[in-house]
């Protein structure tokens, strides 16, 4: 089993879909974001676009952040699936120096949203984060042991995030990245590995 | 809270600022002064070297954000150089504070015109030996530290570890001219200044070999930072001039023997002022390349 995701690059609109339903899941404080969609302008006018990047922690095979953390406090799972134990995080920060996609932030538990204090969702959902520790995208493990997608897959409107097991020819994901067209791994050149593929 | 725009860009890294880099000075100078008290077996160089670690690794402890899990770091020293790190400056501080103890207590009390812990007992050689290790260590490992992050190609070089070293040592010289000590009667006054000089020239052609064989691309990014960007007076001004330049100009003064006792002083300041600027700049000029 290899968890693993492709993103269709020309179905992505940019709607920030999955940035909202991951921050609502996983109730992620002030600042912080498990998955983002970065904005490049491609092309001079009149032939000017622009061109989205959906990016979340890669889970790579040979994650650079799991060789830098000194505690142990970041692993892979026997899926790949790169996790953190925030109570091993010491909040050294050399996860966040290490990883190539900065997809790690390391939350200060400096409050919520609005001055007056915790809402009632920021209470119930902050106490699932340890203040001083690092964290990220965890691929929606907790609904994947369930058998369910990762709620940013679920949510896209378009279809763009493919995902399932790369090890089975016969998932989507795997059917997806060997379609003749062509697909790319970020920074594929530090030996990473990463799970995602980008179908361009 | 850190805003951050959706935008596809390089970033300048944020996360090790100046709690780190203070660490960073303080265990090199601490290591690098204690090498060089070692050797002529010079007890009070070599205690303020083990204090001047002791207190670097405090501040590296008030970097963490999450203190009392921080017995943990020694956890992974099989892949971690934080972990190595860590180990490191603990073994330093034992076997420096233990051998700079036995050296104190020596009968006939420590002389600094030999090194006579190569002729105490063999177990003191040992110690010696122990501790030498660990301080080289010290001194050298930040710049591998540095070196394993494969997300940030300016310190993918092995010029860091070499620039890590060097500058430690003149950290080193530093502290020992500063030192209020009759130096005019030891017989390795000279040997000292030539060897620093030496290290200062050397510390230079790494410099310079680390700016011009930069490779394009986010390596680019931050030596332009450093030549042209917001760290150019840093580099400039507070490295190369102050740093290195000038304290190689009093060096050739002193060897003409003019005004020692405040040239010394004054080249004491400027090597450690060099020895600050080196580690500000290799830590802040770190950017990571935009993910796609």
């Amino acid at each position: 089993m290899h968890w693993g995701m492709a993103i269709d690059l020309k179905l992505c609109i940019g709607c920030n879909t999955c940035v909202v339903v991951c921050k609502m899941r996983n109730g992620t404080p002030p600042g912080i974001f498990w998955n983002r969609v970065l904005e490049e302008e491609v092309g001079t006018y009149p032939a000017a676009r622009r061109v989205f990047w959906p990016v979340r922690c890669m889970h790579c095979e040979d994650p650079a952040c799991v060789e830098a953390c000194p505690t142990g406090a970041s692993y892979q799972r026997e899926d790949k699936i790169v996790l953190v134990e925030a109570e091993k995080c010491v909040g050294c920060k050399a996860c966040i120096l290490a990883c190539p996609y900065d997809v790690r932030s390391l939350w200060k538990d400096e409050g919520g949203y609005f001055r007056q204090g915790l809402t009632p969702f920021e209470e119930q959902a902050y106490a699932k984060h340890v203040g001083g520790a690092v964290q990220k995208c965890e691929f929606c493990a907790s609904r994947l042991d369930e058998g369910l997608k990762p709620s940013c897959v679920e949510a896209c409107l378009t279809g763009a995030l493919i995902f399932g097991d790369l090890d089975d020819p016969e998932s989507e994901v795997s059917k997806a990245i060997n379609e003749p067209r062509i697909h790319l791994r970020l920074r594929e050149e530090l030996g990473t590995r990463p799970s995602i593929y980008y179908l361009t | 809270m850190e805003v951050r725009e959706f935008v596809l860009e390089q970033r300048q890294q944020q996360e090790w600022r100046e709690l780190v880099i203070v660490a960073l000075f303080l265990t090199g100078t601490g290591s690098g002064l204690f090498l060089l008290s070692l050797f002529p077996g010079f007890v009070p160089g070599m205690a303020l070297g083990v204090a001047l670690v002791l207190a670097g690794a405090l501040f590296l402890f008030l970097d963490l954000s999450r203190r009392l899990a921080a017995w943990r770091l020694i956890a992974r020293p099989q892949c971690s150089w934080v972990s190595r790190g860590v180990i490191g400056i603990t073994s330093f501080a034992v076997f420096g504070f233990f051998h700079t103890v036995s050296l104190a207590l020596q009968p006939n009390g420590w002389s600094s015109l030999g090194a006579p812990w190569v002729q105490g007992p063999g177990w003191m050689a040992v110690l010696g030996i122990l501790a030498g290790l660990a301080a080289f260590f010290v001194a050298i490992y930040p710049g591998f530290l540095l070196g394993n992050m494969r997300s940030i190609t300016f310190w993918n070089s092995a010029y860091i570890p070499a620039l890590f070293l060097t500058s430690s040592l003149i950290g080193g010289f530093g502290v020992l001219y500063l030192l209020p000590f009759n130096w005019q009667g030891l017989p390795w006054l000279p040997f000292l200044k030539s060897v620093g000089a030496g290290v200062v020239i050397f510390e230079l052609i790494l410099l310079l070999g680390l700016i011009w064989l930069s490779h394009p691309g986010s390596t680019r990014d931050s030596v332009n930072l450093l030549t042209h960007g917001s760290l150019r007076y840093h580099f400039l001004i507070g490295l190369i001039g102050l740093g290195l330049i000038v304290p190689l100009v009093l060096l050739g003064l002193l060897s003409l023997g003019m005004g020692v006792a405040y040239l010394m002083v004054i080249e004491g300041i400027l090597h450690l002022s060099g020895v600050f600027f080196l580690r500000y700049v290799i830590v802040r000029a770190a950017v990571h390349a935009p993910p796609c």
